[in-house]
C-alpha cells in the first residue's frame, strides 16, 4: 500500500518480545486500513506508559502527552478539528488512576473519538507496581505484603459513565479485535475499547494462558442496547466476554454544542454594547 | 456653583444588599455622560451574609490612572458599613447613610454617625422608603442611587435608562426601582451643591472590566478555542468566550478540572487552532505540568492567570501579585517561559493580543498575569481598534519541506515550521520526552543539549522592549512596579513631581525573558519597588539582575496613589534634618 493509506513506519516498537501490544498494533493497523482512514487526518493522542509509545509506530499525527491526560487533549483536538479521526490511547493505570476524572468526564461528553485502554493490570514501564485493575492480594515491589486495594472494571465503569460504545477485546484473538476496532472507529460518539493485553515481563497472573482460558465471545443473544445486561456481561469473574458489550447512538457533543458561527467578529456591535 | 475636577463615590454595605449593582450603574451612567470613570469593587468570597461589600466610582472629565483614595461621597447601607468606612471620607466629604434599622419584626430604631469635623452627614432611610413607599425592600439600593445622582446633578433620565437596561423595564421590580430612584433623588435634592462635576466632553466611551478586555483581545488575536474551569476571579473570561466564540465558528469548553483545561488547549493548538485558558493561582499550580509539556513539544498556547490572594485556597476575591515566581520559575526541568503582565484595562486587550502573537511566533506557552484588581475593575477606554493590530500566525512548512519533514529541525532562530494535522506528509510526533528532530524519543546527552539550545534560542527573538518608562530618564529616583499597580505608580509619580521631586516611573510589561533595558535604565538610580506581595518577588528578580531596591511595605490590599507618594517622600527625606 502506498500514499495516504500506507500506515507503516520504520520505527521499531520498544516493547518486550511477545508483549501483548504488538497484537494490538497489528490489529489497529488492520482496522484503519480496512476503513481506509486518511493518514493525514489520523491523530493519535497517548498517555504515559508502554501503551503511550504507540503513536510513534503508526503513520499519523501523534501527540504523546503527560500521564493520564490523553482524553482531555484528544477532546480539545477533536472539538477544534472535527474533521480529524482522533484516537486516544493509554494503559489502565494511565486511564483509571491519574486519568480517572478524565475517564468519567469523557463519557459524559460523547465527542466522536475512540479511546483504547491497554489493560495489562500492572504498571509495566515502572517495573511492576499494581495498577487500578490488579487483583487484591497481588505481591509486588510496592506491595510486598499484598495489594490492599480491589480492582476496578473498566468496561462496567464506561457503561455507567455514558460512553455510547463499550467493547472488549484481547490482543491474543486478533481477528475479533480488528472487527472490534472497525466498529469502534465507525461508531459516532465516544467509543471505549477495553483491550486485554498481557505484560509478559511483569505480570505472572494475567497471562496469555489466563486470557485464553477465560475469554470468550459475548453471546449473540446479548442486546448491546440494554445498559443493565451490558453491565452483567461486562463483569469479569470466571468468564470474560469479548465483543460489543454496549452501544447506542445519541446526538453527540458536536450536535449539542452547535454554535452556527463562522461569521467574522462583529466589532462595532461588541463595542457598542459596552458603551 | 463651584465644580469639581474629580470625585470619588463609595457604596458600602453587606453582601447581597445591591452595593455592587448601585456602583456599577452609577459608573455606567457617568461614563455615558461623557466622563472618565475608574470603578473598583471589594467583596468577600461568600455570595451573601455578614461580610462587607464595597464599590467605588472615581469620576473626572480628565483621564484617570487609579482608583483614588478618600471618598468624597460615602453611601452606607448599615451602621457596620458606615463605621467601617467613615475614616476614608475626605476632610470635606459627605456621608449619606441609612439611619433607620428595621428588624425582622418590623420595629424601627435609629442611630447616628458622627463623621467628624468638617464632614457632612445626611441620614436617609433607604430601606424604609423602598419598602413602605415603593413596595419592595430590595430596591433600597435604588433609593441610594437616586440620592447620589441628585447630589451629583445627574439627569434622572440618564440614570433610569441604565437601571432599566441592567435590571429590566417591565414588571413589579422595575416599577419599584423607578419609584425608589425618584424617592431617593427627591430626599437628597437641594442638599448641597458642593459635589457637581465640571462638564465632561460628552463622548460615549467603552466601559469595561479587565476580564472583558481579555475576551476582546483574544477574539481580536484570532483565538478560536477556549477551555477552562470555573475559578474566582477568572470565570468571566470563560463566560465571555463561551458567548462569543460560537458566533465566530470557535469553541469554548468547560472542562472537569484545570489539567483537562490545559490539556484541551494543547490539543486544539496541536490541531492548528489558536487556543487559550484562564485561571487563578490554584488552577495555575495544577496546570504547571501541562504548560511544561507545551514548552517541550513546542506548541503555542496562552494561559491567563488572574492572580488572587494566596497561598492555598487563599483569598479568592482579593487582589495580589504573588504568582510571579510561579510564572517565571514554577515548573520542573527547564523550559522557556514567556511571562507578560497587563497594566490597565485597556492594556489587558493589547497584552492578550501580544500573548497570542508571541505564542505563535515562538511556538511556546505564554503566561499573561492579570489580577483581581484589574480583572473586575472597570475603566472607560477611548477606543479599541482591532483593525490596527498586526496578528501573527505560526510558521508552517513549505511543500518542499514535507518531502522529509523534520518537525524539530534546528534553525537560526530556533523556530522550526509546525505542520498542522490534515497536511499530507506532515506527520510528526509531538512528545514530552526529549526527542530527535523528528520527535522520536532520544536520551543522548548531545541531543538533549542541542534541543535545550533550540528551545531557549527562540526567546532571543524577544529580548527588546518589555517595559514603559514615564518621566525624566535622568531622574535619580525611580518607582518600579509591574501589572495592575502601574496606574497608582504613575499617579504617585505625578504627585511627587508636583511636590518638586525628580522621580521616574518604570512599569514592567514583560517579566520573562528579562528585559535588558530595565537593568540599563535603573543602574545607578535609587529604586523603589512597589508590588502586592509579601516577599517582594519582583524585587528579588531585580536583585538577580543587578538592581537593588527599597521595597514598600504591602498592607495586604491594593495601593493608593497618595500613600505611595507619601511613603516615597519619607524615603527621600529620611535622615534629613533641615
Amino acid at each position: 500500500m502506498t500514499g495516504r493509506l500506507d500506515y507503516s513506519v520504520k520505527n521499531k516498537p520498544i516493547w518486550c518480545s511477545y508483549c501483548g501490544n504488538y497484537g494490538v498494533l497489528s490489529c489497529f493497523l488492520g482496522a484503519v486500513a480496512r476503513l481506509e482512514i486518511d493518514t493525514a487526518r489520523l491523530a493519535i493522542v497517548s498517555g504515559i506508559g508502554c501503551a503511550g509509545r504507540f503513536p510513534a509506530f503508526v503513520k499519523s499525527y501523534g501527540f504523546h502527552v503527560a500521564h493520564g491526560r490523553a482524553l482531555p487533549v484528544a477532546a480539545g483536538l477533536k472539538a477544534a478539528r472535527p474533521d480529524l479521526t482522533v484516537v486516544a490511547m493509554g494503559g489502565d493505570g494511565d486511564g483509571l488512576g491519574i486519568g480517572g476524572g478524565h475517564f468519567l468526564n469523557a463519557g459524559r461528553r460523547n465527542l466522536d473519538i475512540t479511546y483504547i485502554m491497554f489493560d495489562n493490570s500492572v504498571y509495566g514501564m515502572t517495573k511492576g507496581q499494581p495498577s487500578p485493575t490488579t487483583p487484591a492480594g497481588t505481591i509486588s515491589r510496592s506491595t510486598p505484603s499484598g495489594n490492599p486495594d480491589e480492582p476496578l472494571n473498566p468496561a462496567q465503569l464506561a457503561v455507567m459513565a455514558g460512553y455510547t460504545f463499550v467493547g472488549r477485546g484481547y490482543s491474543g484473538k486478533g481477528e475479533e479485535l480488528v472487527d472490534l476496532f472497525v466498529e469502534a472507529l465507525s461508531h459516532r460518539g465516544t467509543s471505549f475499547v477495553h483491550v486485554l493485553t498481557p505484560c509478559v515481563t511483569h505480570n505472572r497472573e494475567q497471562t496469555y494462558q489466563f486470557y485464553q482460558k477465560h475469554t470468550s465471545a459475548v453471546d449473540d443473544t446479548h442486546d448491546p442496547g440494554n445498559r443493565f445486561s451490558a453491565l452483567e456481561v461486562a463483569g469479569m469473574n470466571e468468564k470474560i466476554y469479548l465483543g460489543v458489550l454496549y452501544q447506542r447512538v445519541v446526538p453527540g457533543w458536536q450536535e449539542r454544542m452547535s454554535g452556527g458561527g463562522g461569521k467574522a467578529v462583529q466589532w462595532d456591535e461588541l463595542l457598542e454594547n459596552l458603551r | 456653583m463651584p465644580t469639581r475636577d474629580e470625585l470619588t463615590i463609595r457604596f458600602a454595605g453587606t453582601a447581597g444588599e445591591g452595593v455592587l449593582t448601585a456602583g456599577d450603574i452609577l459608573a455606567k451612567t457617568l461614563s455615558r455622560s461623557g466622563y472618565h470613570v475608574f470603578y473598583t469593587v471589594d467583596y468577600d468570597a461568600e455570595v451573601r451574609g455578614e461580610k462587607l461589600s464595597m464599590s467605588q466610582v472615581r469620576v473626572s472629565p480628565k483621564p484617570l490612572l487609579s482608583q483614588g483614595g478618600h471618598a468624597d461621597i460615602l453611601v452606607a447601607f448599615s451602621k457596620e458599613a458606615a463605621e467601617a468606612h467613615v475614616d476614608s471620607l475626605s476632610p470635606d466629604g459627605v456621608l449619606i447613610y441609612d439611619h433607620k434599622i428595621i428588624d425582622a419584626f418590623g420595629d424601627t430604631s435609629v442611630y447616628e454617625i458622627d463623621a467628624g469635623e468638617g464632614r457632612k452627614t445626611i441620614p436617609l432611610p433607604f430601606l424604609e422608603l423602598a419598602w413602605k413607599k415603593a413596595g419592595r425592600p430590595e430596591s433600597k439600593n435604588m433609593v441610594a442611587l437616586g440620592a447620589v445622582s441628585a447630589v451629583l446633578g445627574l439627569l434622572s433620565d440618564a440614570v433610569t435608562q441604565v437601571v432599566e437596561e441592567r435590571l429590566g423595564r417591565e414588571g413589579h421590580a422595575a416599577e419599584a426601582n423607578r419609584q425608589a430612584l425618584h424617592l431617593g433623588s427627591e430626599a437628597a435634592a437641594n442638599v448641597c451643591d458642593n459635589w457637581r462635576m465640571a462638564t465632561g466632553d460628552g463622548k460615549r466611551r467603552i466601559f469595561l472590566s479587565g476580564n472583558q478586555a481579555v475576551v476582546l483581545g483574544a477574539l481580536a488575536a484570532g483565538c478560536r478555542f477556549f477551555a477552562g474551569y470555573p475559578i474566582t476571579p477568572a470565570s468571566e473570561i470563560m463566560e465571555g468566550l463561551a458567548r462569543e466564540l460560537p458566533k465566530v465558528g470557535g469553541t469554548a469548553m468547560q472542562m472537569e478540572d484545570e489539567m483537562a483545561a490545559m490539556g484541551a488547549v494543547l490539543g486544539a493548538s496541536f490541531g492548528g487552532i489558536k487556543a487559550m485558558t484562564a485561571t487563578s493561582g490554584p488552577g495555575f499550580s495544577l496546570m504547571s505540568e501541562l504548560i511544561n509539556l507545551g514548552a517541550m513539544a513546542e506548541i503555542p498556547s496562552v494561559i491567563v492567570n488572574v492572580q488572587r490572594g494566596g497561598p492555598g485556597t487563599g483569598l479568592p476575591t482579593k487582589p495580589e501579585q504573588s504568582d510571579l515566581n510561579m510564572a517565571v520559575y514554577g515548573v520542573h526541568g527547564e523550559s522557556p517561559r514567556i511571562v507578560l503582565a497587563a497594566a490597565s484595562v485597556e492594556d489587558c486587550f493589547y497584552r492578550t493580543i501580544d500573548a497570542f502573537n508571541l505564542a505563535e511566533r515562538c511556538q511556546t506557552p505564554v503566561i499573561l498575569l492579570s489580577d483581581q484588581f484589574l480583572a473586575q475593575r472597570k475603566e472607560t477606554v477611548d477606543h479599541l481598534d482591532p483593525a490596527r493590530i498586526f496578528i501573527e500566525a505560526r510558521k508552517t512548512p513549505a511543500p518542499e519541506e514535507l518531502d522529509d519533514y523534520r518537525r524539530y529541525r534546528r534553525t537560526e532562530t530556533g523556530v522550526s515550521p509546525m505542520a498542522v494535522p490534515g497536511m499530507d506528509r506532515g506527520f510528526y510526533l509531538a512528545t514530552g520526552l526529549e526527542h530527535t528532530d523528528r520527535g522520536l524519543p532520544s536520551y543522548k546527552p548531545e541531543t538533549h543539549r542541542k534541543m535545550h539550545g533550540k528551545r531557549f534560542k527562540k526567546l532571543d527573538m524577544i529580548k527588546d522592549g518589555g517595559f514603559i518608562y514615564y518621566g525624566d530618564t535622568e531622574a535619580p529616583n525611580v518607582l518600579v512596579g509591574w501589572g495592575s499597580t502601574a496606574g497608582g505608580l504613575r499617579e504617585a509619580g505625578l504627585r511627587l513631581k508636583a511636590e518638586g521631586e525628580s522621580v521616574g516611573v518604570l512599569a514592567v510589561e514583560r517579566l520573562n525573558p528579562w528585559a535588558a533595558g530595565i537593568s540599563k535604565i535603573l543602574f545607578g538610580k535609587r529604586v523603589f519597588s512597589i508590588e502586592m506581595n509579601f516577599t517582594g518577588q519582583f524585587s528579588a528578580l531585580l536583585r538577580l539582575n543587578g538592581i537593588d531596591t527599597v521595597m514598600m511595605p504591602w498592607a495586604g490590599r491594593v495601593f493608593i496613589a497618595g500613600e505611595i507618594s507619601e511613603w516615597v517622600m519619607t524615603q527621600l527625606w529620611a535622615g534629613d534634618t533641615t
